[in-house]
Order: structure tokens, then sequence, then C-alpha cells
């Protein structure tokens, strides 16, 4: 699938539905929103897929494009590769195995989870870490939201960068190549993350993936089908399901010395500190940008996450072994990334030292004026963004409604 | 010297340590995102850091200021508090005047001027017992941008 724009984002404001409050705007870690015109706006170069807005936003206004089921039909034999955190669900009593067999009555032959993918990035995780030359701490590049988080605002931090394809593409390039061509490849996506990694992938050329249809889609219409129907399902084992909550590449690596981290907001924390070099030594940071990791995935219908974390920890005590046709060889020619993860141009203030020092000294001028309060009702972020925007002629100082008040 | 490309100064109040490292951390942004190489950028952070958690640790109050320059970036962390009595035996490595209630905070371990000299192409003090002490380093920038 060819990305449509170069910054593809699978978040959108719906217009009619935005009221232009301000608690997606302090929410976003990249403070990529701004609300102009009582509407909000997402800044494409800054976005980085989390859903944090979709998760703070009162009114639902913020939707998550993924494909309906509509998009099967193009194909003759459907497959879909779905995510550990899927079966953290509650199906209202529906068992695992009626679960399946609604799937493919809902037109799929065959269902593998992704964690069969996962258990062979664990196993080369590991591997380099204990002897391949590479950067430590490696930071997991199983969390896209992540990956984008260091592209965004810690471009230094790149090199960190595991090297490894993540778990979803291993396996989807190896049932590419296993099936042949003539069949469609569909992920089902708990996260707008995942969306925009299967739209517009970082670190591959193409994804393998025909279509990405969102968990929400697939949970809602599971309910709505008539009855059952035959298929293939491959699972993977007990630490391919772990990976869909937070400790999963922990535990699996243990006793590497691995850090688990989850939620955005501690992720950037984080960060922040491996930058200046405050941290223990580490081998792996395992980041995962929703709470509890991918059980708290904002297109779970699901929105406790520490039931699905639950759900998933008692699913994982189910499974004892592997059922998948696939051989850990089958996967080696797709275990790595093939093109280098680049950094977003916004970063920088400017193109050279002085231009740079000359905007930052306006915005400085601009920031003195303001109240220091960071409200958030000028339609920006924080008193500094709003200070930024001025400077760079696209907002007016007069948005503040501290300054209207003094005249 | 001529004038700096850019200069801006940060208030920083004694023991409030729940702020501490922000100013270094504005200053380490900032420098980020005029494009400056990171390797520099760390080097400043770092030494910026160290000198505002002395005047955190030792002072009432004081003041960073970052001037960055064509081919240098200088930090002046001025402060009014007890002053150095002995500026070489500061800067010997563990040396610290911290009292324990700090260090069990994980602070004053001896390792700040130290560390600003390690990260620093330049480092001078000035101190006055019972006044205050200026901190002035300066790190070259070596190759500007990315």
């Amino acid at each position: 699938m060819r990305p449509f724009n170069l910054y593809f984002h699978s978040l959108r404001i719906k217009e009619d539905v935005c009221k232009g409050c301000t608690h997606c705007l302090r929410n976003c870690p990249t403070d990529a929103i701004r609300v102009r015109n009582r509407l909000a706006q997402i800044k494409d170069l800054k976005c980085i897929d989390c859903g944090d807005c979709v998760r703070s936003c009162p009114w639902g206004a913020n939707e998550v494009l993924t494909d309906d089921l509509s998009v099967l039909s193009r194909y003759e034999y459907r497959v879909l590769v779905i995510p550990p955190a899927f079966l953290s669900l509650d199906f209202l009593g529906l068992s695992t195995s009626e679960v399946m067999g609604r799937i493919f009555a809902l037109g799929f032959q065959e269902i593998w989870e992704e964690g069969i993918g996962e258990e062979a990035y664990l196993e080369e995780t590991q591997r380099i870490l204990n002897k391949g030359n590479v950067k430590k701490p490696l930071i997991s590049i199983a969390c896209p939201a992540v990956v984008r988080l260091i592209q965004v605002k810690f471009p230094d931090l790149l090199p960190y960068l595991s090297p490894l394809n993540t778990p979803k593409d291993i396996l989807g390039y190896t049932l590419k190549r296993r099936l042949g061509k003539n069949f469609g490849l569909f992920y089902l996506s708990p996260c707008p993350a995942k969306v925009t990694a299967i739209r517009n992938p970082q670190g591959i050329e193409s994804s393998p993936y025909d279509g990405v249809i969102g968990a929400n889609v697939l949970y809602g219409e599971i309910f709505r089908v008539n009855g059952t129907a035959e298929g293939k399902a491959y699972l993977s084992g007990p630490s391919g399901v772990a990976i869909g909550r937070i400790g999963g590449e922990k535990e699996f690596l243990s006793p590497l010395r691995v850090l688990a981290i989850d939620g955005i907001a501690s992720v950037v924390r984080f960060l922040k500190d491996l930058e200046m070099g405050k941290v223990p030594p580490l081998d792996l940071i395992e980041g995962r940008s929703c709470p509890n990791g991918c059980v708290g995935g904002i297109l779970l219908p699901e929105r406790d996450s520490f039931l699905n974390l639950y759900r998933l920890e008692q699913e994982e005590m189910k499974r004892k072994e592997v059922i998948s046709p696939l051989s850990r060889e089958d996967m080696t020619d797709f275990l790595y990334l093939t093109i280098p993860i680049q950094p977003r141009p916004q970063y920088f203030i400017s193109e050279d030292l002085e231009s740079a020092a000359k905007l930052l000294k306006v915005i400085d001028r601009f920031y003195e004026k303001l109240p220091k309060i960071d409200c958030g009702s000028c339609g920006a972020p924080t008193c500094r963004a709003l200070a930024e925007d001025v400077a760079k002629g696209e907002a007016s100082l007069e948005d503040c409604i501290f300054l209207q008040k003094k005249g | 010297m001529n004038a700096p490309l850019y200069s801006h100064t940060f208030e920083i109040k004694g023991r409030d340590f729940e702020h501490g490292g922000e100013a270094s951390s504005e200053i380490k942004e900032t420098l980020k995102r005029m494009g400056i190489n990171s390797q520099i950028v760390k080097r400043a952070a770092i030494a910026s850091y160290e000198a505002e958690m002395n005047i955190i640790v030792y002072a009432d109050r004081g003041e960073l200021l970052l001037e960055v320059f064509p081919q240098m970036i200088r930090v002046t962390a001025a402060d009014r508090g007890p002053g150095i009595e002995d500026i070489d035996l500061a800067m010997k490595e563990g040396y610290s005047t911290a009292p324990p209630e700090i260090r069990e905070m994980g602070f004053g371990s001896g390792m700040g001027l130290p560390n600003i000299k390690k990260n620093s192409d330049r480092l001078r003090i000035e101190s006055y017992p019972g006044k205050g002490t200026t901190v002035i380093f300066e790190i070259d920038i070596r190759d500007a941008t990315l």
C-alpha cells in the first residue's frame, strides 16, 4: 500500500462535533494541536498518532480513520492478523473459538495472531542484546507512537532505536511470501499509531498489509454477524500474548536489564533523562504509549485497560504452545528494518544558527507579554507555544484573552 | 567579543528542588532547536544542570544567563549564596560542603564543579565569601549544524 501523503495520520477531527474546548490541547505530548476558530487542528509534522487526544476528548470529536469490512470484497482469500490485546476484550460470554468462528463468518479464511511474529521478534532482540553490537539502551520499536515521538522530539536518540522490524510486519511479510500474491492481508489495529504505521510505515519500503481494520469496528461486527463459519486459526504461545501488555518484553528478556514504561507522558519524561545521560545502565527500553500497553489501545472498545490487562494475563496462562505452521527460519528474512528511520524536519527553529537566534529573540519578546499560565484559551497549549506561533505569523497576540482584557 | 546572537536569563530559587533542573532543561531544548550539534548541547545541558543545582542547594536565589555566540555557548551562573571559601578544594571530585539532608536527597556529592569543568572548554569561578558566587563556563561550537 502506497502512503498517499508523506505525513499521513489516522487521526482526524470531526468538525461538526468538535466544540473547540481545550481538553485535547494540553494532553498532546508533542504540542501538535491548536484550536483555531473554535476548532481543533492537528499539525501534521508534529502529530505522532498516539491518540491521547481521542482519550481526552469528552465529545468524541476525534476519530481514527480505518478501513471497514467493505474492503474485503476486493480479495477472494482474506487473512486477518490480530493483536494479542484483542483477545483480552470482554466478548460478553462468547468463547475464543466462537469469536474466531464469527470472524470467519465475516469473510476471513485465516486468522493469525500477531504474537507469532512477536515470538520471533523477542528471540532476535534477546540475541542482539546478548551478542550484537548495538547501542544501549536499545529502544524497542514495537510501539509506533514511541518511534514517532523520537523522530519528532528526540532525534538524538534515533541511533538507540532497535534495528528490528516490528512483530506485525515480520509476520505480515512472512505471510505474503507464503501465501502468494492473490490474497488480501489485513491487520486488526488496537490504536491509531498502528493504523498509521501501516498506511505510512517507517523503516520499511511499504507495508505488507492491504488494509487495516479498527478493533472497534470488528468488535461491533462480531455481535451483528449471524452464526459462525470454518477457517484456520493460528495462535501464539504465552510470550506472544504477553507482549500485548506492558512488561511483556521485559519478562521474556529477563535477566537482561529492561525498563518498561507505559503512558506517553511517562515515556517523554524518561527520554528527556536518557538524553541527559541521567539513567542507570540498561539493555532495553520497552516504551508503550498507552496505559498498561496495547491492552489500553484506544480502538479497543473496553476503555478500562486494567480489566483488559487482567483478561490478557488469564489468556497467557491458558496458552501452552504455538499453533502455527511457520518455523523461525520462515521469518528470518524479515527480522530487520530495511531503511533508516529519519528525524522529522519540523524540529529545528530555523535553518541556521543566526536566523534561529533571531526568531528566538522575537519569540522571547512575545512570551514576555503573555501571562505565563498556560491556560490554553488562546488555542495554543502553552504561552510559549503561542509566542512561537505569533513569531511565525500563525497566530496573533490578541488571541490571548488576558491581553484582550487589559485592552 | 561581539554581542551574543541570542541571550536569555533564567531565574533560580534556592531550595526549590521540585523545579530543580527546569532551567537547564530549557537551555537544552533551546540549543537543540537552534540546530546546535547534539554532543555540544549535551555538554552544555549537563554543565548547566550542575550550575543550576549548585544555586538550588547553596543559595537563596540566583540566575543562569545563557548566551549563544557564533563560535561558542556561554553560561553565567550567578548567585547570592555563601560563596566558596577555597575554590581549589571545591574543584576536587567528591569534596562537598553540602549538609547531610541535602546529601540524603542525592545532591551535594562533590561532583558539581568538576562536572562543569569536564563538560566545558573554559571555566572561571569568582566567589566572595558571604556574598555570592559567579560561575562562568564556555563551550565551543565546532560544528554548528547537524
